[in-house]
C-alpha cells in the first residue's frame, strides 16, 4: 500500500507560519542525544475533532506543551522529527500546511501548496510520557517580577555538571516575597521582592538555569500571566497556554545568606554605566584567566589588564575612594555580568581585603551580587 | 651529527615507493645511524629512517640503507647549502610531569581532593580485571573505587571502573560499592555514561595539586 493510498491516522491542517512559530518553541526541548531517537521529536496530538491540538517535545529534563490552532480533519498522533520538519515549515512560502500521518508505515506526509514532503516518524508509544499539570497545585505570578527576578540571577548559575545543584536557582516562594539565588561558587546573585500575588503554600525548589532561561524566552515573547505549578518532583511554568515542565533538582543548595560577609573594609561608590563601558573595553585583555585589576589610590579607580601574547590595557575613573591604595582582582566576565545585572546610575563595591569576597550592589536593596577575587601575582 | 642543508630530490624504498622532487630541506644524520629528512614546513619529518644505517655516497648521490629491513633513501643532491659535523654529547633524558602514576600519587596524599572524608587504604588493589588506582573508605565507611585520569576522561575510563566494582562486588562484605572517576575533564558521553551506571566524576586541576597554582578562590 503505497503512502497515498494508506488509513489516515492524524490529518490537521493550520497556518503554516503559526506552526513555524510553534514548531521553533517546542523544538527548543528536544533531545540532541542521538541515544533517545524518540526525544529528538515533537509530537503532534489531536485527541478529537473538536479538541485542541497540542505540540509536545521532551529531552526528559525539560518538556514543552505548546497548542496549535488547527483544523483537525482526522483525530490521532504522529512524533515527527523535529529538525526537519522545522526547516521545511519554515521555508514553506504558502498560507496553508497540512499534516498528515498513516498507521503502520513510519511516514507522515507535510502537504503545502504543490509541495509534498515526506518525513520519517518515530513510533508514538516510545515517546516520553510528559508531568501531568495539576490544576489544583497552580498560582499565578507576577511575570514581571518572576521574570525580572530571572534575570539578575540566573548568570550566575554553574554550567558545570559535575555539580548539578549549581546548574539549578533556587526559588523560594512564600506569601509576600519570592527569593531566587543562583551561585557557580565563584560568585552569586541573589534577589529577594515584594510578591502581591497569593502563594499557596511556602515552596522552595532547585529550577534548573536552563528551563528558567528558556522561560525567560516564552515570557519576552508573550504578554499573558504566569502560572506555575509545584510538584514534588517538578515544577511546571504556563504562559499563554505553552507548559514548561522541568525536573526538580535535587540536593542542599549552600546557605547563601551565610556567606555574605557582615562587614567589610571598604566601600566604594562608582558610575555604573561608565565602570561597566571601562570593565567591557579593559577586559578584551583579561583572558585565559588573567586577572581584572581593580587598583584604586585616593580619588580614583584604574582598571588594569594583561594577558602575554594579546597585549595590556588600562583606564582611569574618577571614585569615592580615600584610603591606603589598594588592588584587587576579579574575573572580568564575573564582574562584567554583576555589573550588568545591578541596577542604578551608581554601583557600590564592598571589599574586605584582595581574597575576599566582594559584593556588588546598586539602588535595589533586595539584589546582591557576591563575586571572589582572583589572587594577583 | 651531521647536519646538511641542501636542494635535492629523495626517493624512498621500503614499505611503499615515495619520490620527493626537488627542494631545499634539511637532512640530519644522527649518531645512532637514524636519518630525518625535514621540509621547510612541519613539525615531523618528511622522511626518516631509524637507525642502524649504512650511508654511502657517490658524488651527488647518498644512499641510506637499512638493513635490518631493507628499505633505503636515495638523496640526490643539486645544491649544498651548508653541510656541518659536530661532535655532540647529551646523556639527558626526557623527564614527563603529569604521568598518571605521578597524579595517582598526589591524589593519594591529597583524597579530600576527590572528596572531604574519604581514607585510601591501598594503592593499586589487584582485581582479576586489573588494579583498582585508589582503593578507599568514604567518611560514612562505604567501599570506594577511584579511577584516576591525568588527561580528560572518556567512557572507556567510566567502563573501566563499572568492571572494577563488578569485580569488587562479588565479595558481598564489601557491598554497596561506590566508584569515582577524577579526572581534569570529562568528555560528555563520559558524563552521560557516569551518570546512567551511578558512577561518579570529580574534576581537579592538576597544577593545583602539583602545587604549581594555588587553587582559585571559591565561596564555599
Amino acid at each position: 500500500m503505497s503512502l497515498l493510498e494508506a488509513p489516515e491516522t492524524l490529518k490537521i491542517t493550520c497556518s503554516t507560519t503559526h506552526l513555524a512559530d510553534r514548531l521553533a518553541i517546542a523544538s527548543r526541548a528536544t533531545s540532541t542525544r542521538a541515544s533517545i531517537q524518540v526525544a529528538s521529536g515533537i509530537r503532534i496530538s489531536a485527541p478529537d475533532a473538536e479538541g485542541p491540538v497540542e505540540l509536545a517535545a521532551t529531552d526528559l529534563e525539560l518538556s514543552l506543551r505548546v497548542p496549535l490552532d488547527a483544523e483537525v480533519e482526522e483525530p490521532g498522533s504522529v512524533v515527527l522529527p523535529a529538525r526537519v520538519v522545522h526547516d521545511i515549515v519554515r521555508q514553506l512560502r504558502t498560507d496553508r500546511v497540512t499534516i498528515t500521518s498513516t498507521s503502520g508505515d513510519g511516514r507522515a506526509k507535510i502537504t503545502s501548496g504543490s509541495g509534498e514532503y515526506g518525513v520519517h516518524t518515530h513510533p508514538v508509544e516510545d515517546f516520553p510520557r510528559l508531568p501531568e499539570i495539576d490544576a489544583e497545585r497552580t498560582f499565578e505570578l507576577d511575570r514581571q517580577v518572576f521574570g525580572g527576578t530571572v534575570d539578575r540571577v540566573i548568570r550566575a548559575a554553574s554550567k558545570d555538571e559535575s555539580r548539578p545543584v549549581l546548574t539549578g536557582v533556587l526559588v523560594h516562594l512564600e506569601p509576600g516575597r519570592l527569593t531566587m539565588a543562583a551561585t557557580d561558587s565563584y560568585r552569586m546573585a541573589v534577589r529577594e521582592t515584594a510578591l502581591a500575588d497569593v502563594v499557596p503554600e511556602p515552596v522552595e525548589a532547585i529550577v534548573p538555569a536552563r528551563a528558567l532561561a528558556e522561560l525567560g524566552r516564552l515570557l519576552g515573547s508573550s504578554s499573558g500571566t504566569l502560572a506555575v505549578c509545584v510538584d514534588r518532583n517538578m515544577i511546571a511554568f504556563g504562559v499563554d497556554g505553552v507548559w514548561l515542565t522541568a525536573r526538580r533538582i535535587e540536593g542542599q543548595f549552600p546557605n547563601f545568606r551565610s556567606l555574605r560577609p557582615a562587614a567589610f573594609e571598604h566601600e566604594v561608590r562608582l558610575p555604573r554605566a561608565e565602570l561597566l563601558d571601562v570593565v567591557k573595553r579593559v577586559g578584551i585583555f583579561a583572558r585565559n584567566n588573567a586577572p581584572l585589576r581593580l587598583s584604586f589610590a585616593p580619588g580614583e579607580l584604574t582598571v588594569s589588564a594583561s594577558t602575554p601574547d594579546v597585549g595590556d590595557a588600562q583606564e582611569t575613573i574618577p571614585a569615592s575612594f580615600g584610603g591606603d591604595p589598594f588592588s584587587i582582582g576579579f574575573n572580568a566576565d564575573f564582574f562584567r555580568d554583576g555589573l550588568d545585572v545591578t541596577e542604578g546610575d551608581d554601583t557600590t563595591v564592598q571589599m574586605i581585603n584582595p581574597i575576599r569576597p566582594a559584593v556588588l550592589g546598586g539602588s535595589d536593596d533586595g539584589f546582591w551580587y557576591l563575586i571572589m577575587p582572583i589572587r594577583l601575582s | 651529527m651531521r647536519v646538511l642543508v641542501a636542494r635535492c630530490e629523495i626517493g624512498y624504498s621500503g614499505r611503499l615507493e615515495t619520490r620527493l622532487a626537488p627542494g631545499d630541506r634539511v637532512i640530519l644524520f644522527k649518531d645512532d645511524g637514524s636519518v630525518c629528512v625535514h621540509a621547510l614546513k612541519g613539525a615531523k619529518p618528511i622522511n626518516y629512517m631509524p637507525g642502524p644505517t649504512v650511508v654511502e655516497e657517490d658524488g651527488e648521490l647518498i644512499r641510506v640503507r637499512r638493513p635490518a629491513s631493507g628499505e633505503s633513501l636515495t638523496v640526490l643532491v643539486e645544491q649544498v647549502h651548508a653541510d656541518t659535523r659536530f661532535a655532540l654529547t647529551d646523556g639527558a633524558e626526557l623527564e614527563r610531569a603529569g604521568r598518571e602514576k605521578e597524579i595517582q600519587a598526589l591524589l593519594a596524599e591529597a583524597m579530600h581532593v576527590i572528596e572531604p572524608g574519604l581514607r585510601l587504604l591501598e594503592r593499586e588493589r589487584p582485581t582479576d580485571v586489573g588494579p583498582v588506582d585508589l582503593f578507599c573508605r568514604d567518611a560514612a565507611g562505604l567501599v570506594t573505587l577511584v579511577e584516576v585520569k591525568r588527561v580528560r576522561a572518556v567512557a572507556a575510563a567510566v567502563e573501566q571502573v563499572i568492571r572494577y566494582r563488578e569485580q569488587v562486588e562479588r565479595d558481598p562484605s564489601l557491598r554497596p560499592v561506590r566508584a569515582i572517576v577524577a579526572a581534569p575533564d570529562f568528555a560528555p558521553q563520559a558524563r552521560v555514561l557516569a551518570e546512567a551506571r551511578n558512577v561518579e566524576c570529580i574534576a581537579f586541576d592538576p597544577a593545583v595539586l602539583r602545587g604549581e597554582v594555588e587553587p582559585a578562590l571559591r565561596l564555599f
